[in-house]
C-alpha cells in the first residue's frame, strides 16, 4: 500500500540525508600564488639540489621535529613560528634529528619535512622588522635542500592551517570531534608543479656611469655619487627594496637631473667634474662597485676627490649617518664632512659622521664605500642606519613604501645636493642653492620611485627594460655615458640559477583511508537495507 | 597505498551506482536478464535517435553556457523520442511477466545503460584522484534516483499502450507525460542558472522524481482497479 511505498521512499531519502550531513563542508581545491625562495650558491658551498616541484600531504608544523611524522610531508609555517625558529637557530638550539643529510638550519626551521611553505602577512609591524630582516639573511646564507615557498595569508589558508592543527591533535577539541576528524576529516595535499631550475652558465651585470664635466681642465677633481639599482628579498618577485636600493637610485637620478640643470649654465658650473654611477649586484657585497673599480681608468680613479655612496635613504630616521674611513685630520675629508653637517643644519636635519678604519682582511664589506677606501679614495656612505647591516640583510620582502617615503627621499636628496654644491663651489654661507627652478623633488623622482618599486630587480634577473630606462635617463642628463657590462666567470664567488617565476600552490582535500572503509561499510548497509525493504514490499 | 585508497573510493562509487539496481533486481525475483539487455538496448537506440534528431533539427547550440528557453523547449520535444521508443518496446511485449515486472525490467535496464554511459566514465576518471570530492558519490546517488525516474515514465508509457484506458486517467497520463518532457528543461535550468551545489542538484532531482514516481504508482493502481471492476 501507500505506507510501504513511503517507507521505501524514505529509506532512500534517509540515506541521502546522511550523505548530506557529511558534505556540509564541500571544500574543493584551492590555488594560491606561491613565491619561490631565491636560489644561489656561494663558492665553497656544495651546490643546493633544491627541487622546485612537490606533491605532498600536509603535516602540522608542530610535528616537524618528529621525523616519522614529517618525512615526505609538506609543512605550512606561519611567519611568527618561522621567526621563533630562526631565533632558536641563532642561539644554537638545534633539534636532534637522526638524518645526517639535513643541516642544522634546515632541521631547526623545517624539521624532517620535505617541503616548506612560509605563510606571511601583507604587512609586518615595525618592531618585528629587524628580526625578520635577520631571518631572511639566514635564509640566504644557510642551506635548505627542500623546496621553499612564500604565500600570503588569507582566510581560507587560515582555515586550512587550523584544520591541520586540529586533526593532528595540537589543538584541544572535544573527543567526538577528535574521532570525527581522525576518521572522516579532511587531509590536505599540497602541490606545486613548475620547471626545475638549472645553473646559469653565463651571468652578466651592467653598471651605468654618467659624466657631467665641469668647466675646469684635465686636472680638475671629480666627485662621484654611487647607488646600486638592484633589489633583494627572500623571493625575487617580492623584492621591492623601496627604502634601500630603490630609494638610493631615485635619489641619484634626481641629483643627476638638478646638477645637469645647474651645470647647463656656465656661471653656475663648477670646475669639479661629477660622476654618477649606478651599480648592479649591490646586494651581493656591492659586486658592481668592485667590478667598476677593477676596470676603472687609473687617471679617473686618481681624479676622484670624494665618493659618496647612498644607502637606505628611504627610511624615516631622526638622524642620518655619514660613515667614512678617513679621519677628519685630512683637510679635504674634513671639508667634506663639515659641508654635510652644515647642509644638514640648514635643512633642519642632523648628520653624524662615523669614522671607522677599514679592515683590509674583511671578505665582506659592511659599507659600499670601503671598496673605494681600499683603493685610497676618500669615500663615505650616507645612510639612515647607524650600524651596518650584514650582506643579505639590507632588504627584505616587507621593504615597502608608506605615505612618508617620498618625503623622506626628497629631503635626503636635498641634503646630498646641498652638501655637494657647498663642496664644489666652496661656499661658506648657509644659502640653499636648490630652490625655485632648481627645486628638488618632483614628478620625475616620484615616477622613478614608483616604477622601480613595482619592478623586482634581483640580480641577475634584472629586466632589460629597467636597464634601458636607467641608461636613457643618464644619457639624457649627462654629457658622457659609459655602460660597463661584465660577466661573472666560472670561478666567481656566486653561482646563479635560472629564474623561477611565482607559481601556483594547490591545496586539495584528501580523505583518510579509514574514510573509504567507513563509506564502503555504509554503502553495504544501505544496499542491504534496500534489499530487505524491497523484498518486504514485493511479498506484500 | 595511495593508489589502493583511491581505487577503493572508485569501487565505493560504482557500488553505490549499480548496487541498488542489482538489489532491486534480486529482491523482486526477476529472473530474465535478457529482458534487461533488451531494455538497455532500447535505451541506447533512443539516445542515438535523440542525438540524430538534435543534430538534424535543432539549430546550432550556443556554447556560452546561458539558458535559452526556446532552444531548450525544442530539445525537450526531442525527448519525445524517448517516449516513442518506450512505447514501442512496451507495446511489442518483448518482456514477459506481470505489469510490475515489465516496468521494473524497463526501469532497471534503462538505468543500467544510462549509468554505464554517463556515470562509469566520470567515475573511472575522477573518483580515482587523490583529491576527494563529494560529487562522485552524489553522481552515484543520482543513478539510484534514475531508477524511480524511469519507472515513473515507463508507467506512463505503459498506460498509454492500454487501449481500455478510461478518459479521466488518460487525461492525467497525458498531463504527466507532458511534464516528463519538460523535466530535462527544468533540470538543465537548475544546473546552469541557479548555480547551486552538487548536493542541492541531487536533492532537487529527488524532490521532483519521487512525487512523479508516486503519482505513476497511483495511476497504475487506479487503472488496475478500473480493470478489476470490469
Amino acid at each position: 500500500g501507500v505506507l510501504s511505498d513511503s517507507v521505501c521512499g524514505s529509506v532512500v531519502l534517509y540515506a541521502l540525508v546522511l550523505l548530506a550531513l557529511f558534505s556540509y563542508e564541500c571544500l574543493g581545491s584551492e590555488s594560491l600564488q606561491a613565491f619561490p625562495l631565491l636560489k644561489f650558491d656561494r663558492v665553497g658551498q656544495t651546490p643546493t639540489i633544491r627541487k622546485s616541484s612537490f606533491n605532498l600531504a600536509a603535516a602540522s608544523y608542530h610535528s616537524a621535529y618528529d621525523e616519522s611524522l614529517s618525512r615526505s610531508k609538506a609543512i605550512l609555517l606561519p611567519h611568527q613560528e618561522f621567526l621563533r625558529r630562526t631565533e632558536l637557530f641563532k642561539n644554537g638550539t638545534y633539534p636532534n634529528l637522526s638524518s645526517t643529510i639535513i643541516g642544522n638550519y634546515q632541521s631547526t626551521i623545517a624539521g624532517g619535512s620535505s617541503a616548506l611553505v612560509i605563510v606571511v602577512p601583507d604587512q609586518l609591524d615595525q618592531e618585528t622588522i629587524p628580526q625578520w630582516r635577520e631571518a631572511e639573511q639566514y635564509l640566504h646564507t644557510n642551506e635548505l635542500l627542500i623546496p621553499v615557498y612564500f604565500v600570503y595569508e588569507n582566510d581560507q589558508l587560515h582555515e586550512v592551517l587550523s584544520t591541520i592543527e586540529t586533526s593532528s591533535g595540537y589543538e584541544a577539541v572535544s573527543l567526538p570531534e577528535k574521532i570525527f576528524n581522525t576518521l572522516l576529516g579532511d587531509n590536505y595535499q599540497l602541490t606545486v608543479s613548475t620547471k626545475e631550475q638549472s645553473a646559469l652558465k653565463q651571468v652578466t651585470g651592467t653598471n651605468i656611469q654618467g659624466w657631467l664635466g665641469g668647466n675646469g681642465d684635465v686636472s680638475s677633481p671629480t666627485i662621484a655619487i654611487v647607488a646600486s639599482y638592484d633589489s633583494l628579498a627572500a623571493s625575487p618577485d617580492l623584492a621591492k627594496s623601496t627604502t634601500s636600493s630603490t630609494s638610493s637610485t631615485a635619489i641619484l637620478l634626481e641629483l643627476v637631473r638638478v646638477f645637469n640643470k645647474l651645470y647647463s649654465q656656465p656661471r653656475t658650473q663648477s670646475n669639479y667634474n661629477l660622476l654618477f654611477l649606478l651599480t648592479t649586484g649591490g646586494h651581493f657585497n656591492f659586486y658592481g662597485s668592485k667590478q667598476w673599480l677593477s676596470e676603472a681608468d687609473d687617471r679617473l680613479v686618481k681624479s676622484l676627490e670624494a665618493v659618496i655612496c647612498l644607502d637606505s635613504l628611504g627610511e624615516a630616521s631622526d638622524s642620518l649617518y655619514l660613515h667614512t674611513s678617513r679621519p677628519a685630520k685630512d683637510p679635504i675629508a674634513n671639508r667634506l664632512y663639515e659641508n654635510f653637517k652644515s647642509a644638514a643644519k640648514s635643512l633642519d636635519l642632523n648628520v653624524e659622521v662615523k669614522q671607522k678604519k677599514v679592515n683590509v682582511s674583511n671578505t665582506e664589506e659592511p659599507w659600499e664605500h670601503e671598496h673605494f677606501s681600499k683603493r685610497r679614495i676618500l669615500a663615505s656612505t650616507l645612510s639612515a642606519h647607524s650600524e651596518p647591516s650584514p650582506n643579505f640583510a639590507r632588504s627584505h620582502i616587507f621593504d615597502n613604501s608608506d605615505d612618508n617615503t617620498l618625503n623622506v627621499i626628497q629631503r635626503n636628496t636635498k641634503l646630498v645636493a646641498e652638501a655637494i654644491s657647498r663642496h664644489i663651489f666652496g661656499s661658506t654661507n648657509d644659502m640653499l642653492v636648490f630652490q625655485q627652478s632648481l627645486e628638488i623633488g618632483g614628478e620625475l623622482q616620484e615616477n622613478w620611485l614608483n616604477t622601480l618599486s613595482d619592478t623586482p630587480r634581483v640580480f641577475p634577473y634584472i629586466p632589460e627594460s629597467i636597464i634601458e630606462g636607467l641608461e636613457k635617463m643618464i644619457r639624457d642628463y649627462t654629457s658622457d655615458i659609459v655602460k660597463q657590462t661584465f660577466t661573472l666567470n666560472k670561478n666567481s664567488e656566486y653561482t646563479f640559477y635560472t629564474a623561477n617565476a611565482p607559481t601556483e600552490l594547490t591545496i586539495s582535500v584528501a580523505k583518510p583511508f579509514v574514510f573509504d572503509v567507513v563509506l564502503a561499510i555504509m554503502i553495504g548497509g544501505y544496499l542491504a537495507g534496500l534489499y530487505f525493504l524491497a523484498k518486504v514490499r514485493s511479498s506484500v | 597505498m595511495l593508489l589502493a585508497m583511491t581505487f577503493i573510493h572508485f569501487v565505493n562509487c560504482v557500488a553505490l551506482t549499480f548496487g541498488p539496481l542489482f538489489v532491486f533486481y534480486r529482491s523482486h525475483k526477476l529472473r530474465e536478464p535478457q529482458s534487461l539487455l533488451y531494455s538497455g538496448l532500447f535505451y541506447l537506440i533512443s539516445q542515438f535517435a535523440k542525438l540524430f534528431l538534435l543534430a538534424t533539427f535543432v539549430p546550432s547550440l550556443t556554447e556560452d553556457g546561458s539558458f535559452h528557453l526556446v532552444q531548450e523547449l525544442m530539445i525537450a520535444y526531442i525527448t519525445v523520442a524517448d517516449l516513442v521508443c518506450l512505447y514501442i518496446f512496451l507495446n511489442n511485449r518483448h518482456i514477459r511477466g506481470n505489469v510490475r515486472s515489465q516496468l521494473l525490467y524497463v526501469a532497471l535496464g534503462w538505468t543500467a545503460a544510462e549509468s554505464l554511459l554517463e556515470r562509469l566514465g566520470p567515475l573511472w576518471i575522477g573518483a580515482r584522484n587523490i583529491e576527494f570530492q563529494w560529487t562522485y558519490l552524489l553522481l552515484a546517488v543520482g543513478g539510484t534516483i534514475s531508477v524511480f525516474y524511469f519507472y515513473a515514465i515507463a508507467s506512463f508509457m505503459w498506460l498509454w499502450t492500454r487501449k481500455d484506458l478510461p478518459p479521466t486517467l488518460s487525461f492525467i497520463v497525458m498531463g504527466s507525460t507532458t511534464v516528463y518532457c519538460l523535466l530535462p528543461v527544468l533540470f538543465k535550468y537548475s544546473d546552469m542558472v541557479l548555480n547551486i551545489g552538487a548536493l542541492e542538484v541531487v536533492l532537487f532531482r529527488a524532490a521532483v522524481v519521487f512525487p512523479l514516481f508516486f503519482a505513476s504508482k497511483m495511476l497504475v493502481r487506479a487503472y488496475e482497479k478500473t480493470k478489476k471492476r470490469q
